[in-house]
């Protein structure tokens, strides 16, 4: 009895009720979290505090007897009354009030919602809505007792429990692989197949009708070479161009298509290649500098200097990475 | 037309009367603790793969309800322990989170052996 | 007649030339990146948004790490244009140059990683398709790119930032002299 002392679970901001005291003892040892996903922290919390033990209610049963509370996570009917119906104290995550079928069971005195690990504290002394006044223990109660203890010691960390955990994990692994890749077939059939269709057209268009000859004649001394292409990424780094040539990347991305052509039909050298892909881009996200900044939480007058800095900066530093680009390209397919 | 989740009743406590006097039923899968299996129809996990939404359809047994609301926590406790709570009234004004709404005139008979299930169309 | 038959012929053909590249790309292109972006997406869902902001904070002190690990990570886990949220993370006066450096990213990240920007990919796809048709092998370029990208937008995040700076403190200056300015005017 000494072991164990007494802790104050208040309500959460959403929450409802003046809050509960747990008291644990001998008998009613045990913190049941009824929650999805094993022991939920404010169970664990209320058990550190305590000194009492914390049971996920779904591998393992308990008597109500047993439970000095329950933890829930219940969203307003169920378990928030059955619990209390039974007689036990009931803390739940959400911050439902009382409500539903077996409302007439839920009171001040045996629910508390909405709490959080921040909400539970070590009791004064003693508590004033202890759990069941202290009883001697009949034979049978202590026997109950003794039997839920074996059946935790030495069930639970045995062999049936480490498949079901194998179990569970695989579960898990597969569903994330699934959801993975429902995500990918999203972003293909949105984000991929669309610009595909895009460059398929404007690629037939000027392979067929002779127009990528006359781009072929202005890009190839532009792109063939290191002084065209940072001529390329100056005119593309102008601060009043930038945020023009922005938006999608689709200058970017068409040019990077023309280029990669002559690339393969040998009028642009392949190690090129590299200081190209800078050449063609240093305008990337000019358009999108108040967006940016705005997700990253940044305050009005941070974007108001943060946008001509950056693109300033891209004046300097766009041509600079064609050249570490270029040094880089050293080496590279020869 | 896209199953969502769909699983095999297997019990009925011997409390849900009482729930379906207000209108409501309550699900859960046979893992929850016993105490839990008084108030619920206790069914067979099903196979969670896709939150439900409000224009989803229902359906128990042979009949199909549209869900005019799913609560927030519905598809997280669906998820995890099988479980959410329907209410059969239609009346959303003042939705639970573990909720969701259908418009029935009663609570349909529901023996073991029954499927449910939710779909989109 | 002959001249409308031929008109009608070389039309199709401008679109028959436009399905075979398009067939090229699905072909060549979509299969290899559907089975990479998955693993990728579920990987970064197995590590968990959390653990990566925690890490990820830890590396936002050093100058060098900021806009270098900090940005790479952003964009590799939360993707553009998610990544920029990780501004958040830094001072204001920081913020600018952060962004700076993790857009720059979104490009060369692709050549390894096509998940994190997959809506922009032509950049690097245009560039490399060519490097492919003369038969050689895109790994050097990827690696290249994504190296020299690092390197970029370490420098940019340095310039900017430096660049902030000063713009800052010239507007501070600016709204000191108007003050005064107004204080005399009123007095």
């Amino acid at each position: 009895m000494a072991d164990y002392r007494a802790v104050r679970v208040e309500k959460g901001s959403s929450g409802w009720g003046p809050g509960l005291t747990i008291q644990p003892d001998d008998q009613k040892k045990y913190i049941v979290s009824v929650t999805g996903g094993g022991i939920h922290p404010v169970a664990q919390r209320i058990a550190e505090l305590t000194g009492a033990e914390a049971i996920d209610g779904f591998t393992t049963s308990i008597e109500k007897e047993l439970m000095a509370c329950v933890v829930i996570d219940c969203g307003g009917t169920a378990r928030c009354g059955v619990y209390p119906k039974l007689g036990v104290l009931t803390v739940n995550i959400h911050g439902t009030s009382p409500s539903g079928p077996l409302m007439a069971y839920i009171n001040e005195e045996n629910f508390v919602s909405g709490v959080t690990p921040n909400t539970i504290h070590l009791a004064g002394d003693g508590g004033v809505h202890s759990t069941a006044p202290q009883k001697p223990k009949s034979v049978s109660e202590i026997k109950q007792e003794a039997r839920a203890k074996a059946s935790q010691t030495y069930t639970q960390p045995g062999k049936s429990n480490l498949l079901v955990k194998i179990g569970r994990m695989m579960g898990n692994v597969v569903s994330v692989f699934y959801q993975a890749g429902r995500e990918t077939i999203d972003m293909v059939l949105r984000n991929i197949l669309p610009f595909m269709a895009f460059v398929s057209a404007i690629m037939g268009i000027v392979l067929f009708t002779g127009i990528g000859d006359v781009i072929a004649n202005v890009l190839t001394p532009l792109a063939g070479n290191i002084f065209g292409l940072l001529i390329i990424s100056i005119i593309c780094g102008i601060p009043i161009l930038s945020p023009m040539l922005g938006p999608g990347a689709v200058i970017a991305q068409v040019v990077g298509v023309l280029v990669g052509t002559e690339i393969g039909k040998g009028n642009i050298p392949p190690q090129l290649a590299l200081p190209a892909l800078f050449a063609i881009n240093p305008q990337v996200g000019c358009d999108f500098v108040p967006v940016g900044l705005t997700l990253g939480e940044a305050k009005p007058q941070t974007i108001e200097v943060g946008v001509p800095a950056v693109l300033l900066s891209r004046q300097f530093t766009g041509p600079l990475a064609v050249l570490i680009a270029y040094v880089f390209s050293f080496g590279l397919y020869s | 037309m896209t199953t969502l989740y769909s699983a095999t009743v297997t019990g009925i406590g011997p409390d849900v009367p009482m729930i379906v006097e207000e209108n409501m039923l309550i699900f859960f899968d046979e893992k929850a603790p016993k105490e839990l299996h008084d108030v619920a129809v206790i069914h067979q996990s099903g196979n969670w793969t896709e939150a439900i939404r409000s224009g989803d359809t229902f359906v128990l047994g042979e009949t199909a309800y549209p869900i005019m609301l799913v609560g927030e926590t519905v598809n997280d406790t669906l998820r995890d322990l099988g479980h959410f709570t329907v209410n059969f009234t239609g009346d959303t004004s003042q939705p639970l989170p573990g909720s969701l709404y259908v418009q029935a005139e009663s609570v349909p008979e529901i023996t073991p052996g029954s499927n449910f299930r939710f779909i989109r169309v | 007649m002959d001249f409308l038959v031929q008109m009608a012929e070389g039309f199709i053909g401008m679109f028959q030339e436009g399905g075979k590249t398009f067939i090229a790309l699905v072909s060549g292109i979509i299969p290899t990146l559907i089975t990479l972006i998955t693993v990728v997406n579920a990987l970064i869902k197995f590590v968990g948004e959390e653990r990566i902001e925690r890490f990820a904070l830890m590396t936002t002190k050093y100058a060098i790490l900021r806009y270098t690990v900090f940005p790479v990570l952003a964009v590799f886990f939360l993707t553009n244009p998610m990544a920029y949220s990780f501004g958040k993370f830094l001072p204001e006066r920081q913020k600018p140059a952060f962004y700076d450096s993790a857009v720059s990213f979104v490009h060369p990240v692709t050549g390894l990683f096509p998940h994190a920007n997959a809506g922009e990919l032509f950049v690097w796809l245009g560039i490399s398709a060519g490097v492919t048709t003369l038969g050689l092998s895109l790994g050097p370029l990827a690696i290249r790119y994504f190296l020299v990208g690092i390197i970029v937008i370490l420098i940019r995040g340095l310039v900017t930032e430096w660049i902030t700076a000063l713009m800052i403190r010239r507007k501070e200056a600016e709204m000191n002299k108007n003050a005064t300015l107004g204080g005399t005017i009123s007095g």
